[in-house]
């Protein structure tokens, strides 16, 4: 019953820089959006000069006074939004730099992953004969 | 169109998966691989105290990037096994059932299912497949969790069935039982040929099988449910494994879903919005079988 045995060495090249990397450009792809998705990057971009919480004041009917009121407090509404969702926005940006840093560096070691373990071994041989 | 099928395990990448498997889950492989994963955490470990506070010896950094080698180089044949090897992503069922059916010829072995490979391997290894029965491959399938799964909810004791087999010759077309696995495997949606598949055309063939179905008041349909069943489990299971698995991010609207809205104390308070977790989660309810009670 015995065959000849498959290779599985061209396998490992193939699959390591063709369907491997693949899913880990999806997988990265799928975090970023994650990102965007848990930061709600498109509810604070689409409403970012939005009133708070739908928290506006109606001008109809009022006096010259409570009119002026009502813009204010509609002004401040909207600075209050425009706040808190630039902060979200900063904050999203700050973690997609980081996140897209890592996966730069990430896809740098899963391309020379060879060249990085003969040069960690050298250099690991080098100092441990030092 | 049984002579078109070959099963030859050393020719197939399941088969070498289910072979390094079982070298590798021996008793003496076990401490090589905890060295690997120790050597990780060690390599780690002192390359983090070197560059906060300690000052190490030159011998001992060039130990830990030895060691970070052999750490890293493990990850790296082990995501290859299970993300291609072991369970490769196979898309040929039905090419080769056609293949199979324009009279060309198919190593079956190759389109088997890790689990079945590593139950059947050792079997096909050692005899040529004209020579094997079904109470053979029933034998070797019940070994596995897949046979104790389906069995244990038949209601049927596994060792009570070994034991009513040795009395059992078994029949010798196992060529034609596992060509009809694969039109079971297709219609259960599988990727390959799973365990239950295989149990299935046994049933469906063998007249001991069949016949304990019968006294047991077992139709087949309901078999089949269960390895439709099992195998969703395993299925998700595999998924649930996989490090980078997109499927396990879960997208809810994120923190300021619900900043568009206004304010709605009360129904925040006595209630809470299940739209998003519904969209992205899923009921979570899957009804298998019971067809005429949903219909």
């Amino acid at each position: 019953m015995e065959g000849k045995q498959v290779n599985l060495n061209p396998l490992f090249l193939s699959w390591w820089y063709g369907e491997a990397i693949t899913k880990v450009l999806n997988y990265f792809g799928t975090l970023l959006r994650y990102l965007a998705d848990f930061f709600s990057v498109k509810v604070c971009v689409t409403t970012l000069f939005s009133v708070w919480k739908r928290d506006y004041h109606s001008m109809e009917g009022l006096s010259l006074q409570q009119r002026f009121r009502a813009i204010m407090e509609n002004v401040a509404s909207r600075f209050i939004g425009m706040c808190v969702k630039s902060a979200v926005l900063f904050a999203f940006l700050f973690a997609s730099f980081f996140i897209i840093c890592f996966i730069i560096l990430f896809m740098i070691i899963w391309f020379l992953y060879p060249i990085v373990l003969a040069g960690l071994l050298i250099n690991g041989l080098v100092y441990f004969f030092k | 169109m049984n002579k078109n099928i070959t099963i030859k395990p050393q020719e197939t990448v399941v088969g070498r998966a289910a072979e390094l498997d079982l070298l590798f889950s021996s008793k003496v492989f076990l401490p090589i691989i905890l060295f690997f994963w120790a050597s990780g955490f060690f390599s780690l470990i002192i390359f983090f105290l070197a560059l906060s506070i300690f000052e190490f010896d030159p011998p001992v950094l060039g130990l830990a990037q030895i060691l970070l080698v052999l750490f890293l180089g493990y990850l790296g044949i082990r995501s290859f096994f299970l993300g291609k090897v072991k369970y490769p992503r196979i898309e040929t069922l039905d090419g080769t059932n056609k293949e199979l059916q324009a009279g060309g010829e198919e190593n079956i072995f190759s389109i088997f299912s890790f689990h079945l490979a590593k139950a059947t391997l050792v079997l096909f290894k050692q005899n040529e497949p004209e020579k094997v029965t079904t109470k053979d491959l029933a034998l070797a399938l019940l070994s596995t969790k897949d046979m104790n799964f389906i069995l244990t909810r038949l209601g049927i004791g596994i060792k009570s069935l070994v034991d009513s087999l040795s009395a059992y010759q078994g029949q010798a077309d196992i060529k034609g039982v596992l060509e009809r696995a694969i039109g079971i495997a297709l219609a259960e949606t599988h990727h390959q040929i799973e365990v239950g598949d295989v149990f299935i055309s046994i049933c469906q063939t063998d007249p001991f099988f069949k016949k304990m179905l019968l006294d047991l008041k077992i139709d087949i349909d309901d078999l089949a449910n269960l390895v439709y069943w099992r195998t969703k489990i395993v299925r998700k299971n595999i998924l649930n494994k996989s490090f980078f698995n997109p499927q396990k991010f879960r997208f809810t609207g994120g923190i300021g879903k619900d900043w568009t809205f206004g304010y709605a104390t009360n129904l925040k308070r006595f209630s809470s919005d299940i739209t998003d977790a519904i969209k992205s989660y899923g009921l979570g309810i899957e009804i298998i079988g019971h067809d005429e009670e949903t219909a």
